[in-house]
């Protein structure tokens, strides 16, 4: 038999690999020994398996339609494994050659992995969006558990301006501002941020719970009331001021995403528009903050200004933002940079800034952060082209799209890379189970699309 | 069958109220105030104070060290080492966080971190204890026991006005209230005999607590100089000790300057004490 009939043979085992991708995915978000380097062997072996068992619907223009977000995701990724930041760490032992290379190989991966489901008819989205928010649901879990049996409930509200001490040392931060997590297989200490960004992406799902009815499916809407029941207790038994901002994003995210298909606001013109000046107003706001921390001109003409001055250098968020973008156009800042500090025990510190976009400028280097914005803004761009969905299956599309634009918002204002409270982590965003999961869904929602009669592009 | 259903989260809330790391928190800045009377830890756990006693020993001056120079006499490894191998190098081995994760929490991991001496973290390296000292308990026990080690220092409040003791004797004592060093005449230069006890509460046969207490009498010259470290330690092998949960650390301390001179002018009534507790050893042991 020759190799292409071999191969077309193949693709009736499609729905294995169907089923493969799924559990790999739950893996990936679930975040299962919070190996990167594991995560990208995962994807890279599924990416194979995939293009063998798919082999008769692999075309080239369904790649070619994702090129816009390939281009800058592979930018971006080499860029990111090559900066001068991944050197570094991998110069004082924080990163391994392993996990340099799955930066690459491991995020293009998972995005072709997206372009390939995209056309398998066996991938079901119903039944992705249901694992993926159960693996999310079973972390949560977890994680609320173990808090619940270490501190007890409202801890953060009951111990205010108690410490925690380990290893000799008291921690940075009040027990109100830190939780514990699972992190690989053992429990640490993490910053609040950390504990409480689980269990707001689980609470996405909620906007596939209003379009599902119990009469339609009883065991499909319990289990989506489950997961929005699990995201709130989790949220309310440890409470902070972190989590209530991440549950009302969540909130007005549902709700303009709600609202914008109840009305259908996508066939007029005024909300492109809006989106347009938000950007435009967004990208001067950087460019000023960029502005300020390398041209001389324009930090003496801010700091006369005491309003500028208060915005945008003396006050604590931005001054973190500021260490990502100050000298960035230097020999030595362009293609990123590792701020080392020697601490008091003499360990070496790294400090990122608290967010995963101005992160970028220090990981990925100002060339790498545009093919970063680029991926982002093509991405939901893509989104776009599934409008015609049938409600059936739209409602998972929006619980994703609510998942991506949370991922989003979290990464502009308050990703931490170096999360754990006692235990040295570096996790830029590029190395986590979400992004990459991220990265899958852009993929697969560009290269899937839908006609008007509601069938496939 | 709702019922029953509702009962499966009965273990989970019972569960949820254990509180395991609240042992593990301290409010505020206790223990670190620049007040030197308000950084004594005074911890004990209520249990101990009512433990069986066990052994009672008074260790003869054979019987124990105070330099980590004699430390071979129980650690035959020690004379393997190089010469340049000094305390912070032992302590950077055998702290007792590198042999199990529990000696990691709690306010006296400071004592199990391997920060042996001072290093100008103050108040962050050490544990400070009045006479009536503090206990500690193990979350597992240990039998197999090889020696006690314990690197400290005892001192006084340094905001104190000086006193100098003449060369002729404590007859002619001078005051000095200048309470700021380095004239080497505002170093309040004395001796004092510090009577250190070690508990290590131990579990019977009957599972009832044990203490069993071992007391050293350490001579120490220049009570108020901040470098005089003592590497304490004494041999368990022979001891036969099993099944040990905890530890104490209680002390007196016999001043010679303010003990012998009581109503000679200038000298105070009394002085309040610390030992300065940087860390504690107990190599070679496995924990269950």
């Amino acid at each position: 038999m020759k190799l292409k009939e071999k191969l077309a043979k193949l693709s009736n085992y499609a729905i294995l690999g169907s089923f493969l991708a799924i559990e790999v995915f739950a893996f990936i978000i679930f975040s299962f020994g919070n190996s990167f380097l594991f995560f990208g062997i995962l994807s890279l072996v599924l990416l194979l398996l995939l293009a063998l068992l798919s082999f008769n619907e692999l075309k080239v223009d369904g790649f070619m339609s994702s090129i816009k977000l390939f281009f800058p995701l592979m930018l971006f990724v080499l860029l990111t494994a090559l900066s001068n930041y991944s050197v570094g760490h991998l110069r004082i032992n924080d990163f391994n050659i392993g996990q340099l290379i799955f930066i690459p190989l491991g995020l293009l991966s998972i995005a072709l992995c997206g372009n390939i489901l995209a056309k398998n008819k066996t991938f079901k989205l119903s039944t992705f969006v249901l694992v993926m928010f159960s693996a999310l649901a079973l972390l949560v879990f977890i994680n609320l558990l173990i808090n619940l049996i270490n501190f007890g409930w409202f801890y953060s509200l009951k111990y205010k301006g108690y410490y925690m001490y380990y290893g000799g040392k008291r921690s940075e931060v009040e027990v109100s501002q830190l939780a514990y997590a699972l992190e690989g297989f053992q429990f640490i200490e993490v910053k609040m941020s950390h504990y409480a960004m689980y269990p707001a992406m689980l609470l996405t799902s909620g906007i596939a719970l209003i379009y599902t009815k119990y009469k339609e499916n009883k065991t499909i809407f319990l289990t989506y009331v489950g997961f929005i029941v699990l995201g709130i207790l989790a949220l309310l038994f440890v409470p902070s001021l972190i989590g209530l901002v991440f549950a009302i994003a969540v909130g007005l995210i549902i709700l303009i995403i709600y609202l914008y298909n109840k009305f259908e606001i996508g066939r007029h013109k005024w909300p492109k528009i809006i989106m347009y000046v938000g950007l435009a107003l967004a990208l001067i706001v950087v460019l000023v903050m960029i502005l300020n921390k390398n041209v001389p001109s324009v930090a003496n003409a801010i700091s006369k200004s005491s309003l500028l001055n208060k915005l945008l250098n003396t006050n604590r968020i931005v001054r973190r933002y500021n260490e990502g973008i100050r000298d960035i156009f230097t020999s030595q800042r362009i293609f990123g940079f590792c701020a080392e500090q020697i601490t008091p025990w003499d360990t070496i510190e790294i400090h990122l800034t608290g967010s995963a976009f101005f992160d970028s400028f220090m990981t990925s280097g100002f060339i790498g952060v545009i093919m970063l914005v680029s991926l982002f803004f093509f991405g939901f761009k893509g989104f776009a082209k599934n409008k015609y969905l049938e409600m059936k299956e739209k409602r998972y599309f929006l619980a994703l799209l609510a998942f991506v634009i949370f991922f989003a918002f979290m990464c502009l204002f308050f990703y931490e890379g170096e999360y754990g409270i006692f235990h040295q982590i570096y996790s830029p965003i590029y190395m986590t189970g979400p992004f990459m999961i991220v990265v899958l869904i852009l993929f697969y929602m560009n290269a899937r699309g839908t006609n008007s009669n509601g069938g496939r592009l | 069958m709702k019922l029953k259903k509702l009962l499966i989260f009965l273990p989970l809330i019972a569960v949820s109220s254990c509180g395991y790391s609240l042992s593990y928190l301290v409010e505020g800045n206790k223990y670190n105030s620049p007040i030197y009377k308000e950084n004594y830890y005074k911890y004990w756990d209520p249990t101990y104070k009512n433990a069986k006693k066990g052994v009672e020993k008074r260790l003869g001056e054979d019987e124990f060290i105070t330099s980590f120079n004699d430390l071979y006499k129980y650690d035959a490894r020690m004379i393997t080492k190089p010469d340049m191998y000094d305390e912070i190098d032992y302590a950077k081995e055998y702290k007792m966080n590198n042999i199990d994760k529990q000696f990691n929490y709690g306010y006296q991991s400071k004592l199990f971190d391997g920060q042996i001496v001072c290093g100008g973290y103050f108040q962050l390296s050490r544990i400070q204890i009045d006479e009536n000292g503090f206990s500690g308990s193990f979350e597992k026990e240990s039998s197999e026991l090889s020696y006690f080690a314990l690197q400290f220092k005892s001192t006084t409040d340094s905001k104190l006005p000086c006193l100098r003791m003449d060369e002729s004797g404590p007859e002619n004592v001078r005051v000095h209230n200048n309470p700021t060093a380095g004239d080497g005449e505002s170093s309040l230069y004395h001796n004092s005999v510090i009577d250190l006890t070690i508990s290590l509460y131990t579990k019977n046969a009957a599972n009832e607590l044990v203490r069993n207490s071992y007391t050293a009498s350490i001579q120490n010259k220049d009570t108020n100089n901040g470098s005089h470290y003592i590497f304490f330690a004494f041999d368990l092998k022979n001891e036969n000790l099993s099944r040990m949960v905890g530890f104490s650390i209680t002390y007196t301390v016999d001043d010679e300057l303010i003990n012998h001179n009581k109503g000679v002018p200038g000298v105070p009534e009394s002085l309040d004490y610390a030992l300065f507790l940087y860390e504690m050893f107990l190599p070679y042991t496995s924990w269950n």
